[in-house]
């Protein structure tokens, strides 16, 4: 059978294609800061809570914060309950610390394009957050509640960067 | 089901090849989802995706996401490369050799899976990245050997078919054509083996956990020697007749 051949025209168009995909996936990973996994890791805040979708039209009159007291039974079941400062470890570990100085230890990792986090007790099942934000300063977490606030809760966490330990010392 | 192309396939085979894909790539889609937290069949989404991390500026994912697309772009050019190049000289092998590639991606990731995955970001993105391939494989291998009439990865050009079939169906000119119906037949075939194989690898991987991927190998791994035994017998058959031909005159005598 006669072997075909290909006009070098077609075969540099091809490789044209193909090496443009490419130059845009390495530029486009090249312009990341940081990798989710990487910008994640280090001591966070918590800042706020509010709803992102409200109840109802009752809710709406009142604002979207969450207050204290819905806060606590939002996360009566889950693994974050009464955390304020969250401290992501890079071998994995998530160390959960309250205002009275308790820390509850744990596991995260980061599923789908680095959008998901999942928080692993042991104990219980798996809890997993929409990880909708992630820079130097900023973390906010989404997620799904069937309890008081019926709808999206969001999470802001501001990150406790080491300049600030070094000014509270002083 | 592998060794006819294009308009010579029948109904029949066109569902055999439909149903048993679909259900192994409903078997993987539910599974990554459960376990990446991602899709890997459907890639309207992931353009979707695409295009809301570029508008936010998080290059990051914008680039991984770019990438699961190309891949999967990439597994239907493979696939259809290979059946273009190779289909003149050897159907079977040809339309056999996508399915033997898009297992072993399977195979892989079900392997990697269960002895390997430490749950780190890199390796989700890569094993995501891996399914995707197999499944534009899969999909590329349907439509180009069923003359694009059988897609099984993704629904949402099927599901758009179906309504316009069961809307064609309200009048009785539409209803009595055999090929209308034969479409129809295929569509519904395909829905339901992706969403049984979807319903079963949920099940099944509460259970045995990603050996689910090998099970949607093993069914992969039924159509190739379905196909190969059924040229064998055709084979031996033929032998047998020739043999018999060879023989009846020698025995007049």
């Amino acid at each position: 059978m006669k072997k075909k051949k290909y006009k070098p025209g077609i075969r540099a168009t091809y490789f044209m294609g193909f090496g443009s995909c490419l130059v845009l996936f390495i530029l486009m990973s090249a312009l990341a800061p940081a990798t989710p996994d990487t910008a994640i890791l280090g001591k966070w805040q918590e800042v706020s809570w509010e709803y992102e979708k409200l109840p109802g039209v009752q809710a709406a009159s009142l604002g979207k914060a969450i207050s204290h007291t819905a806060k606590n039974e939002i996360t009566r079941d889950l693994v974050i309950h009464e955390a304020e400062t969250w401290e992501f470890l890079p071998d994995g570990r998530l160390l959960l610390h309250n205002d009275k100085n308790r820390t509850k230890p744990m596991h995260w990792t980061l599923k789908s394009r680095g959008n998901i986090l999942k928080l692993d007790h042991g104990e219980v099942a798996p809890e997993h957050y929409n990880l909708q934000v992630l820079n130097d300063d900023e973390m906010i977490l989404y997620f799904n509640t069937d309890l008081q606030a019926k709808g999206i809760a969001k999470m802001k966490f501001k990150k406790i960067h080491h300049n600030n330990y070094a000014q509270k010392i002083q | 089901m592998l060794r006819k192309f294009s308009n010579s396939r029948t109904t029949k085979e066109n569902i055999q090849l439909g149903s048993l894909t679909a259900f192994s790539a409903g078997m993987v889609n539910v599974t990554s989802v459960i376990v990446f937290f991602a899709f890997t069949s459907n890639v309207t989404g992931h353009y979707a995706i695409l295009a809301e991390e570029v508008s936010k500026g998080n290059w990051y994912q914008a680039a991984v996401v770019f990438a699961w697309i190309f891949l999967f772009f990439g597994g239907n050019f493979c696939s259809n490369l290979i059946i273009i190049n190779f289909n003149q000289k050897n159907t079977y092998l040809a339309h056999a050799a996508p399915l033997v590639i898009e297992a072993i991606c399977l195979l892989s990731v079900g392997t990697y899976g269960q002895f390997f995955y430490r749950e780190t970001l890199n390796e989700t993105e890569v094993l995501v990245a891996i399914m995707l391939f197999a499944m534009g494989i899969q999909n590329g291998l349907t439509a180009s050997i069923s003359n694009f009439s059988v897609k099984t990865t993704h629904l949402t050009g099927l599901t758009t078919d179906v309504g316009l079939l069961t809307s064609m169906f309200t009048r009785k000119e539409y209803r009595e054509n055999k090929a209308l119906r034969a479409k129809a037949r295929v569509l519904f075939a395909i829905v339901t083996c992706y969403l049984s194989g979807g319903i079963f690898a949920g099940i099944v991987y509460q259970n045995i956990g990603f050996m689910v991927f090998y099970i949607a190998s093993v069914v992969i791994g039924v159509i190739i020697s379905y196909e190969y035994y059924k040229i064998k017998i055709k084979k031996m058959v033929r032998k047998k007749r020739r043999g018999q031909k060879f023989k009846t005159p020698v025995m007049s005598r």
